[in-house]
């Protein structure tokens, strides 16, 4: 290997961030990429151990495009890294996907992964903590 | 959500089957109505997905395949919830350094990826590309008298083994030439490009010793890409390669390639904005000239800027 390409890559590998997650740090609100919808990640109704997703504010609220309301994701397992073994939700096209979910860079980002069979062949959305639900989406 | 099926989409590295990676772009929140997901839902077990890009350049591990001008892709990516996937590309080139082409280029892999997004991840494939009706006819050689020698017809087809390991954002990965020949480099074409120089009254001894050696191939080439595709935020990643090309027979046409430059997801489109080019061991090796007589460096260092739109 040359020896340029060697430096290279010890650059770029020490770049990578490191942050220790805990099973709580996904829970609360987070604001999806393009700041169109507001998801409430939570303990699921139905399974007190798992992690539910909720949209609970979209800006097309009250239309026909309206997604209020819509599950979006269910994970049912915390391994230490990344919330696992369940489902992520694409409202768009209306299809599951296998999912991971970790938080990331000191807590300030949600990086949801939606992926087919094995998680590198997958796309992850990053969401951005937030504190305040906008109006729009009646209580669901 | 997720504004385009999982998959592994085609990034556009320098080579295109060197695009089987998975896509982490940051994706529009999808705005349409749905009904609520069911609680043990049907899970997707395999996805296409399909690009179609325009770009301001066209270039190959930093060599201008459009002849600097702008070009095309359509890419279809097909993923299974094994692991395997197929890759299918169909980009444009030009016909002055594809000569007898209909400007197309097929490119078709399979392959498998495995591991860890966030982790050490891996993949092998192999992949084909063809130059559709593109090839030359050149002399294998010249006598003391500089009459030709003999003729040998070279299409451009390749053929390639592909392997890559990475580690998060990074993937290195190193692909070996099957085919007989390197994207149509032999002797007869190779030392073509010393001809210029010779009958414009340059030194003759570079086309001697290259012709001198005997009629040759390039199959064994090998390459070698370190990619980076870091998230800015949501919606923005930092894309950078730096790429080595070491050809079989013809060292003079090896290569080190750079790109470094952003995508950007918004209104359901992806720009890209990036400066790429090669340094070559020999330059006059990589200018083409058009029928108008019109030379253009090929391995120049350029801004591309691109749009791309998902399905």
């Amino acid at each position: 290997m040359p020896r340029h390409a060697l430096s290279f890559f010890t650059l770029l590998l020490a770049a990578l961030p490191a942050y220790s997650a805990s099973p709580q740090d996904a829970q609360g609100l987070w604001l999806s990429a393009d700041k169109a919808a507001v998801i409430e990640f939570k303990p699921c109704a139905d399974a007190a151990t798992a992690l539910c997703g909720q949209i609970v504010w979209d800006k097309d609220a009250g239309t026909p495009e309206d997604t209020c309301g819509v599950r979006i994701a269910k994970l049912q397992k915390f391994d230490g890294e990344a919330w696992r073994q369940g489902w992520v939700h694409d409202p768009r096209d209306k299809k599951n996907y296998r999912g991971a979910i970790r938080v990331k860079h000191d807590g300030k980002v949600l990086a949801v992964r939606a992926y087919i069979g094995t998680e590198m062949l997958g796309e992850t959305e990053e969401m951005t903590r937030t504190d305040t639900v906008p109006s729009g989406c009646k209580a669901h | 959500m997720f504004r385009s099926r999982p998959m592994a989409s085609a990034t556009r590295t320098t080579l295109a089957i060197g695009a089987l990676c998975a896509s982490l772009s940051g994706a529009a929140f999808a705005q349409r109505a749905s009904a609520p997901a069911t609680e043990e839902p049907e899970i997707q077990s395999y996805a296409i997905n399909t690009e179609v890009k325009l770009s301001s350049d066209r270039k190959t591990r930093g060599v201008s395949d459009t002849f600097n001008r702008p070009g095309a892709e359509l890419t279809v990516d097909a993923v299974h919830e094994s692991g395997l996937l197929a890759h299918f590309q169909l980009a444009s080139v030009s016909k002055v350094t594809f000569p007898n082409s209909n400007r197309l280029n097929p490119t078709l892999a399979l392959g498998w990826r495995g591991g860890n997004p966030e982790g050490v991840h891996y993949g092998a494939a192999v992949a084909r590309e063809w130059f559709t009706r593109a090839r030359v006819d050149a002399p294998t050689g010249f006598d003391e008298q500089m009459n030709p020698l003999g003729m040998a017809t070279t299409n451009f087809n390749t053929s390639y083994l592909l392997g890559e390991l990475g580690y998060g954002f990074f993937t290195a990965r190193y692909l070996y030439v099957a085919s007989k020949d390197f994207r149509g480099l032999n002797t007869s074409t190779v030392c073509a490009g010393y001809l210029p120089a010779m009958m414009a009254g340059g030194d003759p001894s570079s086309a001697m010793n290259c012709y001198g050696a005997g009629f040759k191939h390039s199959r064994g080439t090998q390459l070698l890409d370190f990619d980076v595709a870091y998230p800015l935020n949501g919606t923005t990643k930092l894309i950078g390669h730096l790429g080595w090309q070491f050809v079989r027979n013809f060292s003079a046409m090896n290569t080190v390639d750079y790109r470094l430059g952003i995508e950007h997801t918004r209104w359901g489109f992806v720009f890209g904005a990036e400066i790429a080019g090669a340094k070559a061991r020999e330059r006059e090796l990589f200018v083409a000239t058009d029928g108008n007589g019109v030379s253009r460096r090929l391995d120049r260092t350029a801004v591309i800027l691109s749009v791309a739109k998902r399905f």
